[in-house]
């Protein structure tokens, strides 16, 4: 799932958009993502480095607890690397749910499409770390596995949300 | 002046002082504690806010608040970021709630609450399955029928159907299957309207228990081509629906029959071309008293941007599809409601946890509640 940052998130995105300084730097961003294959030059928010539970590897390039590392481009939640998980585990304590939306996200590494799930780890409360929301691919609730709108703890014990993990399912083809 | 006329005027403005103390010092009645309750029939503009509360989605609230005394009326409580809807009657706010019975953990219950909007006190509630859909709220998760006897409950686990509750016995009538579509349109008295991942729009009729006895399916968009935000809003058994560019479609359930209308812009070529196009979380209002449609638009739109706020509002005459002009907001603000009435009003939720009010018979920001909930997602006018 990932409503639970919706407001905070889109709102302070969409208001550094539209104003002065910060929205030239997030049009550079996105220009930046849309058009390299340089992992040098991905956005990232040094301020996570702190929190950051994992190191870039090679091939896989970003700050795990950056909004703007490329797996997340289609999540609403918050990242479990911020929450005791990491990019592919849940925090202690909460449970997996194997049912999921999925995400097509560029590689900027190899420039490869890859098939992210966007499993959410359940039965705590909402974590509130690192929300991120990036909708690029969302679809409505019609296509109910391309949306992000739903709380997809629908395979876990508890449907109770608390942070999302990004996992490489393969390469789209 | 003499020492005994100085003595007089010192005494006698020690009796002043002490009279003037002895009345501020008079005792206060006793009290005994009241018991506050709401007018019926409602005022058309009150206002019924509902909170998720991000922060804390296990609860969440209805916030009830007069906007002409920018004055907050009362407060029901909701769990897990409950669908909500207000009875056509205005007798009843519905919330479907699912509790945990170690809050976050436990033995799972569902159950429809309903509460009374003259005392805010649960009236009545049904034990329901537990497959209610679990999302950002949406205006059409939970519904209720036209005349207020059948309550309509929308299930995603992931397959989709609908919980049809009596509100007449309190007893859960049935379980309609709708695959491969979502939510629930009330369509008057007796059926309901879904939204299918292949573009058609479905359409269940009821028996007066709540048991179906029909349904159709009605070609209605091209998936492939358009999204189309599920979030519509209705006039009447005529619902609107826009698509992620603006493209309206309109369809009529008169004769509970889905009758697809011919589709409109909101946006000329020229405003298209600059990037303007509908989001927000309900970006859609109606008001049936001007008969016109309002819409949350925003500048430089991309795909990803659908249910972004904005502070720019368009009203449309709805009858003409003609735009009439724009309403600035302080502060952006992601969903919108207008009155039923006459005169009306349009609500609108903004970012900081407040609402946003706005005279549409003048066109002009008439004034806001500032944070009076802590994430406001929808809000509901009487009917």
């Amino acid at each position: 799932m990932s409503f639970l940052d919706k407001l905070f998130e889109r709102s302070s995105r969409h208001v550094a958009d539209t104003t002065s300084r910060r929205k030239v730097l997030a049009r550079l961003g996105s220009l930046i993502v849309a058009g390299a294959a340089l992992p040098v030059l991905l956005p990232i928010d040094r301020t996570a480095k702190a929190l950051a539970a994992e190191q870039p590897k090679m091939g896989d390039p970003g700050d795990p607890t950056s909004c703007d590392y490329w797996r997340n481009c289609s999540i609403d939640g918050f990242l479990c690397s911020c929450c005791g998980g990491s990019i592919t585990s849940c925090p202690p304590g909460t449970d997996a749910s194997l049912v999921t939306w999925i995400g097509t996200c560029r590689n900027p590494a190899d420039g490869k499409n890859y098939i992210i799930s966007y499993n959410d780890c359940c039965g705590k409360h909402a974590c509130g770390q690192c929300a991120c929301s990036r909708n690029d691919d969302e679809q409505p609730l019609y296509r109910p596995f391309n949306n992000n709108d739903i709380n997809w703890c629908l395979g876990a014990e508890s449907k109770i949300y608390n942070c999302t993990v990004t996992i490489i399912r393969g390469v789209a083809v | 002046m003499r020492r005994v006329d100085r003595l007089s005027i010192s005494a006698a403005l020690a009796l002043a002082l002490a009279a003037s103390t002895s009345a501020v010092r008079a005792d206060l009645p006793a009290e005994e504690i009241g018991q506050n309750s709401l007018p019926f029939p409602p005022d058309p503009h009150r206002v019924y806010i509902l909170d998720v509360d991000f922060k804390n989605p296990i609860a969440g609230k209805v916030v009830v608040v007069d906007p002409k005394a920018k004055r907050m009326l009362g407060m029901t409580t909701n769990a897990f970021v409950a669908p909500t809807a207000l009875s056509p009657d205005n007798r009843t706010l519905y919330s479907a709630n699912l509790f945990y019975s170690r809050g976050t953990y436990g033995e799972r219950t569902d159950v429809l609450v309903a509460w009374d909007t003259q005392t805010l006190r649960p009236q009545w509630e049904v034990v329901l399955p537990t497959k209610r859909a679990s999302t950002l709220t949406e205006k059409y998760a939970l519904g209720v029928s036209a005349d207020s006897t059948l309550a309509y409950v929308f299930n995603l686990t992931p397959s989709t159907s609908v919980t049809v509750v009596n509100t007449q016995t309190h007893k859960v009538a049935s379980e309609v299957a709708i695959s491969g579509c979502v939510l629930n349109y009330p369509v008057g008295k007796r059926s309901f309207a879904s939204l299918c991942g292949d573009g058609q729009l479905l359409v269940v009729t009821l028996d007066d228990e709540g048991k179906e006895v029909s349904r159709t399916q009605t070609p209605f968009f091209d998936p492939n081509k358009v999204r189309l935000n599920e979030r519509a809003i209705a006039n009447g058994d005529t619902y609107y629906f826009t698509t992620t560019h603006g493209e309206v479609y309109p369809v009529s359930f008169e004769g509970g029959k889905a009758k697809p209308q011919p589709t409109w812009s909101l946006v000329s070529d020229q405003e298209r071309q600059q990037g303007w196009a509908p989001g927000g979380w309900q970006a859609l209002a109606l008001a049936p008293g001007l008969n016109r449609l309002y819409a949350l638009m925003h500048d430089q739109h991309t795909d990803g941007k659908w249910e972004d706020p904005s502070t720019t509002i368009w009203a449309f005459d709805l009858k003409t599809g003609k735009k009439l002009g724009t309403l600035d907001s302080p502060k952006p603000v992601w969903s919108l409601q207008a009155s039923h009435d006459q005169a009306p009003i349009l609500v609108a939720t903004d970012l900081e946890g407040g609402v946003q009010f706005f005279d549409l018979t003048t066109g002009k920001h008439s004034g806001a509640m500032d944070q009076i909930a802590d994430t406001p997602v929808l809000t509901f006018a009487p009917w």
